[in-house]
């Protein structure tokens, strides 16, 4: 479809003028410019964002400042405990089904206990393919499956990358101060 | 001369390789001045343990210099197939040499003087149990009379290796940058030495090295009388070692590297080590002939001494190299690439005919210099002039056709046909 001529903004450079014509005065200018910026940054002033990443984290700045903002942060999955310490999960595949990268996986099981029918034998979620939408929180009925703030994992193998039921138990376990059930 | 062979031997000796680490510190000197005027932090990790020796801390990351070097000398050399292999082999080399050869004439630390009679020692081949008489020498690895013109001339012959490598990496890339090279040196050879003609006129027709530095010890800097002259030397200098905004001929982002898109390893190293050693002497160039070379201002200091006087001549000949040197990095950093058109009509129609001007009027001013109303003050005023006389006249000189300009084709809506 063509652009109509009433959308079109016509924009003309304004005319270019003498001092500019001849390079110089402006070539200070720009050589000016870039100074104040080497200043702000040999001084670490307000000017400079760069943070050296494992000293100094994102989380650790207010979040006007650019931090990160903890409680809606998306990060690496953990499969909550209840108060006995079971796993939360009732396998219902709520999440499974919700998830847009499919990488989730689920083996369900009749459970030992009383208070549910079903629990997870198997519980694998590749962390590499996971895309950190956040639906597997949203769609879980019973709040078993959980995103915290931690970012930074890494691994040797991609066979590592997919965290089983003990693993992200573990993670459970280590976040639970960080962020409360 | 047994004098002078020795101190040119012991000049030849500390300054290739203050010359050669300070090329690798040029290089994370230029990564911090890169990321200051970007606002970032730059390298400052890297410490001396390189991950072998028991050393703690950052060290301001200084150890990255030598860690990129180490780097370098173990990644892959590869030839590609199609290549001439001779040449291609041979391009490197001949970067490098001039670069080496060019700073010979520099006179690093003014003179030095054997004050006393001594023998040299028994155990040294050849020259030992001769007899030394007192005499004062150049503090230079070379003291000819014809330095200035040395180093033109040495200095040129750099863009051979960067054609030659074009030409035998039989890539279309590294052609199109030894081709840009060529042309850009032709261009920018001619405003440099018209520069420098000025400056040996205004000298009193000095072709010495050291002899523009007492000139300007005894009275003041060239950059004072010629300011203009000065800019458009240090823009020639600039062209002639490719640094931005003239570095056409690599131009990473059209180029992807230009002439050394094919070199990898210590091949590649060596051209990026020419470029370094060029900006040093072109930066020492440029410090002979306007900034006094090792003269420091306000301090009368006396032409002739010992050792502590050459070390202190060549410590502030350093430093004003190193603040240059910070100069480049800082154009680099703030100006973009200039388009090739525009390359050749700076060189041209600006910086040859500027040149010619000051070449003209300050000869005038030379062949008037015992005429009761001369003072050196006037070349000052001719260089304002000039400038204020390009920016008046300028507009009204005629247009050279238009260039890349935007075509209507039939059909688009720019187009005037419709």
């Amino acid at each position: 479809m063509p652009i109509a001529d009433e959308d079109l903004i016509v924009i003309t450079p304004t005319a270019i003028k003498r001092s500019e014509s001849t390079f110089l005065p402006e070539v200070f200018m720009g050589l000016g410019t870039t100074f104040k910026h080497m200043l702000g940054s040999v001084a670490r002033g307000k000017r400079n964002k760069a943070m050296e990443y494992p000293e100094e984290r994102r989380e650790d700045i207010p979040v006007e400042e650019g931090g990160l903002y903890k409680p809606n942060y998306r990060g690496v999955h953990r499969l909550n405990r209840d108060e006995d310490g079971r796993v939360k999960c009732v396998a219902c595949f709520m999440c499974q089904t919700a998830c847009p990268a499919h990488c989730i996986h689920i083996e369900g099981a009749a459970s030992p206990w009383d208070d549910r029918e079903k629990y997870p034998i198997k519980f694998d979620l590749d962390e590499l393919r996971c895309i950190y939408c956040g639906m597997c929180e949203e769609a879980c009925p019973v709040d078993a499956i959980e995103l915290t703030p931690i970012y930074d994992i890494v691994g040797l193998t991609r066979q590592e990358m997919i965290f089983d039921k003990e693993k992200l138990l573990a993670v459970y376990d280590k976040t639970i101060e960080a962020k409360p059930m | 001369m047994l004098p002078q062979f020795i101190v040119s031997v012991i000049t030849i000796l500390v300054v290739i390789h203050v010359i050669l680490l300070s090329c690798s510190y040029l290089i994370f000197l230029e990564r911090k001045v890169a990321a200051w005027t970007q606002d970032r932090i730059g390298p400052n990790r890297t410490n001396f343990s390189f991950g072998l020796l028991p050393f703690k801390g950052k060290h301001f990351g200084l150890g990255q210099a030598l860690a990129d070097g180490i780097k370098l000398f173990f990644k892959e050399d590869y030839t590609p197939p199609q290549v001439d292999r001779v040449l291609f082999i041979l391009a490197p080399i001949i970067v490098v040499i001039p670069a080496l050869l060019s700073w010979a004439v520099i006179p690093w630390g003014g003179y030095y003087l054997f004050d006393q009679a001594f023998t040299v020692p028994a155990w040294l081949p050849l020259l030992g149990g001769v007899v030394v008489s007192p005499t004062i020498v150049n503090v230079t690895a070379a003291p000819i009379n014809i330095g200035v013109v040395y180093i033109l001339a040495i200095g040129s012959t750099a863009v051979y290796g960067v054609v030659v490598g074009g030409y035998a990496s039989n890539n279309k890339y590294s052609f199109l940058g030894g081709l840009r090279a060529t042309a850009q040196m032709l261009s920018y050879e001619i405003p440099m030495a018209l520069c420098v003609l000025v400056v040996i006129l205004t000298s009193h027709g000095a072709l010495g090295a050291d002899q523009f530095v007492h000139q300007q010890a005894n009275g003041v800097w060239n950059i004072f009388y010629q300011p203009l002259l000065a800019i458009i030397f240090f823009a020639c200098v600039l062209a002639e070692c490719n640094r931005a905004p003239f570095d056409l001929a690599e131009a990473e982002q059209e180029l992807v590297g230009g002439y050394h898109t094919e070199y990898s390893s210590m091949k590649w190293a060596l051209f990026f080590l020419g470029e370094y050693i060029h900006m040093i002497t072109g930066a020492g160039f440029f410090t002979l002939l306007f900034l006094g070379g090792w003269d420091l201002p306000i301090i009368q200091e006396p032409l002739i001494g010992g050792l502590g006087l050459v070390l202190l001549k060549f410590i502030v000949f350093a430093s004003k190299i190193l603040v240059l040197l910070f100069v480049m990095m800082w154009i680099r950093w703030t100006l973009p690439r200039f388009r090739f058109d525009q390359l050749m009509r700076l060189a041209w129609r600006a910086l040859i005919p500027l040149a010619l001007l000051i070449l003209l009027a300050s000869g005038f001013l030379v062949f008037k210099q015992h005429a009761k109303w001369f003072s050196p003050w006037l070349y000052t005023a001719v260089n304002i002039g000039a400038i204020v006389l390009a920016a008046v006249i300028g507009p009204f000189l005629p247009q050279g056709p238009p260039m890349n300009r935007k075509v209507g084709l039939a059909g688009s809506r720019f187009s005037p046909v419709v």
